[in-house]
């Protein structure tokens, strides 16, 4: 499922600004990422792409500036509604943060023991299943430290399934990865994406997995501490104003001033 | 598609059955998310004659997640062991695709479930066997360590060691103190009610001065240095093998011994001895409050004995057991952390034990040192 531009924004900033302990390392962030929508964040190292989805979800309070989650506040103010919010959001960290002492079976069903009354087996069968959805139906029993780097992430996406959310996070799904591994993950991506039509913000700065998979980026620039543009990749690749994003989407080296 | 988990708070999924028809018809109504039970299966009867392909009606469906694939998937299941092949209708079209899925998993359970007694019995006494063939193995790596260190050839920081050093003595000092100047005040108690039985009130001095030179002062030392520093060390370099930090070392081409184990044997094996002393006089300060205060002893009385009582035999066991004891927390803990696996758990693990070990160790060494001091008189 692409972009809807009818339905209301799932998720929108006003006036963001991000950091740590009240100082801002970005600020001014106006993105809406419409419901179905695949977003990138990108951006140089260190133009505080993770801060960015650290915040969205919580994690680091925003400087100043507000996050709706539709119609809806996204702050810390109101637990509550926060951590409601939040039962609807799946997360996959870049190494998986799996849980060492526990199978995959039981790492993808602690979420459901806790959020839902379903009885054991029916806890059991959906864990299977959002594990056989990422390929590793035959790897349940398994403990993290038994398998590989790339099982590990499609683990932690199975895990951030758990719950069924409307909105997944990634956080630079294909670091580490080999090429034919990563290009399994965005197709999974692509597959949850249009079979249950979840929205997906993805935190990365591998070029194809963002011509491959995003229908619209933000480009956050860490020498203005701004965004810098918001639109499709392949256009902002060839048409942007900006020579800084060309050259970054080109793989180009930057020569003249970053601002430009 | 997506649901709205916040308005499907009293909506029920149910599933009927309708077999009169030519195709026996399966109706799906409600909301099939995880947050609502799932619905009852309807008992199915045989398939009569000429009926071979039911159908699934998912039109009445009102909110579906992942929870309508299971569901689907187990009534399919159902329908084939009574020999039916199933058709869906009115289900939205991804739902053939996540079906798919539901295939790949493997039923087996975990290996160990598995293991009887024996199997768990052998597999403990082969890890007991292999833990002791690895600290031979590391105490072997230890002494060409310290073998490289008498050389001058072993590398390590200073830096590292002093601040080792400081970790271990300068932080530690306060609560060395104060548990020795307890353990002074309940000897000084426990000696005082049956000494005045016998009106000897005074060799409370004696009888606090020598036990904690000899005995307590290095042992209530060793435990509180095991628990906080050697469970410390193991942690640390635990991380630091997690994080590849000992293969980077070894290809730089400097031994981790030298590097990491080194330094903290040193600094243990200094500071334990002075930390010993240092608890031993605290433990008399215990003992000379509790007699001024409740016994009638004078000061000078109670200094006058404890100089008289304190032979430089127990100085020197107390401080020989020290040194041991620092040997045994130092090692304890760096192979622990050596030995560690990469998981936060088992970094845990690693901390746990080297506490438990350096522990059992130290009384262990203890015992065998009032045998030997026995045997010969001292």
């Amino acid at each position: 499922m692409k972009s809807n531009s009818t339905l209301p924004p799932h998720i929108r900033t006003t006036e963001l600004a991000i950091g740590y302990s009240g100082k801002a390392i970005m600020d001014g962030i106006d993105i809406g990422i419409d419901t179905g929508e695949i977003f990138f964040i990108i951006g140089g190292s260190g133009s505080g792409k993770s801060t960015l989805l650290k915040t969205l979800i919580g994690l680091i309070p925003p400087v100043s500036g507000d996050i709706y989650y539709g119609e809806t506040e996204f702050s810390e103010d109101d637990p509550v509604e926060q951590s409601r919010i939040l039962r609807d959001t799946g997360v996959l960290y870049q190494g998986g943060a799996l849980f060492s002492s526990m199978t995959l079976r039981e790492n993808v069903a602690l979420p459901l023991r806790i959020h839902t009354k379903l009885s054991e087996s029916e806890i059991l069968a959906l864990a299977d299943y959002k594990l056989g959805l990422v390929e590793l139906g035959k790897a349940t029993q398994k403990y993290p430290h038994e398998i590989s780097g790339g099982m590990m992430k499609r683990a932690g996406l199975a895990r951030a399934l758990a719950l069924d959310p409307s909105i997944l996070f990634f956080d630079e799904p294909s670091a580490g990865l080999d090429p034919l591994t990563s290009r399994q993950l965005d197709e999974t991506i692509l597959e949850l994406n249009q079979s249950l039509g979840t929205t997906i913000i993805i935190v990365s700065h591998e070029l194809e997995s963002i011509f491959t998979l995003a229908d619209r980026a933000v480009f956050l620039d860490a020498a203005t501490r701004r965004q810098m543009e918001v639109g499709k990749p392949q256009t902002m690749k060839n048409e942007s104003s900006h020579e800084k994003i060309r050259d970054f989407l080109n793989r180009r080296k930057t020569t003249s001033n970053p601002s430009t | 598609m997506r649901r709205n988990h916040k308005n499907s708070k009293n909506c029920r999924s149910a599933i009927r059955g309708t077999w009169e028809a030519e195709k026996p018809k399966l109706s799906f109504s409600g909301c099939f998310t995880i947050h609502d039970p799932f619905a009852e299966i309807p008992e199915i009867p045989e398939a009569k004659k000429g009926q071979s392909e039911a159908l699934f009606d998912g039109s009445e469906i009102d909110e579906w997640d992942s929870s309508l694939i299971i569901q689907l998937d187990r009534c399919r299941d159902a329908f084939s062991a009574k020999g039916f092949s199933t058709k869906l209708i009115g289900f939205p079209g991804s739902i053939e695709t996540l079906l798919g899925r539901t295939d790949s998993t493997d039923e087996s359970t975990p290996s160990s479930d598995g293991e009887n007694f024996i199997h768990r019995l052998g597999g403990h006494g082969l890890e007991a066997w292999h833990g002791f063939c690895g600290f031979i193995l590391f105490l072997g790596e230890m002494t060409q360590s310290v073998g490289r260190l008498i050389k001058g050839k072993a590398i390590f920081q200073r830096a590292d060691l002093l601040h080792l050093l400081w970790d271990s003595t300068g932080k530690s000092i306060g609560i060395v103190f104060l548990i020795s100047f307890l353990t002074g005040l309940i000897l000084a108690f426990v000696g005082a009610i049956q000494l005045s039985q016998f009106g000897a009130n005074i060799f409370v001095a004696d009888l606090v001065s020598i036990a904690m030179f000899r005995e307590m002062g290095a042992m209530m030392t060793g435990i509180i240095l095991a628990g906080r520093t050697g469970s410390a060390f193991a942690a640390q370099i635990g991380s630091m093998k997690a994080n590849d930090e000992l293969n980077a070392l070894q290809t730089m081409g400097i031994s981790p011994f030298d590097f990491i184990v080194l330094p903290r044997l040193i600094a243990l094996t200094l500071t334990l001895p002075v930390l010993a002393f240092l608890a031993s006089l605290s433990g008399i300060l215990g003992g000379l409050t509790v007699s001024v205060g409740f016994m009638d002893i004078t000061m000078s009385q109670y200094l006058d004995k404890t100089s008289t009582s304190i032979a430089l035999s127990s100085f020197l066991s107390g401080t020989m057991k020290s040194f041991v004891f620092g040997c045994i927390i130092a090692l304890t803990g760096c192979f622990r952390g050596m030995g560690a696996g990469s998981s936060a758990e088992s970094v845990g693990r690693a901390a746990t034990s080297a506490v438990v070990t350096s522990i059992i160790w130290i009384i262990i060494a203890d015992a065998l040192f009032a045998v030997l001091f026995n045997l010969y008189g001292l």
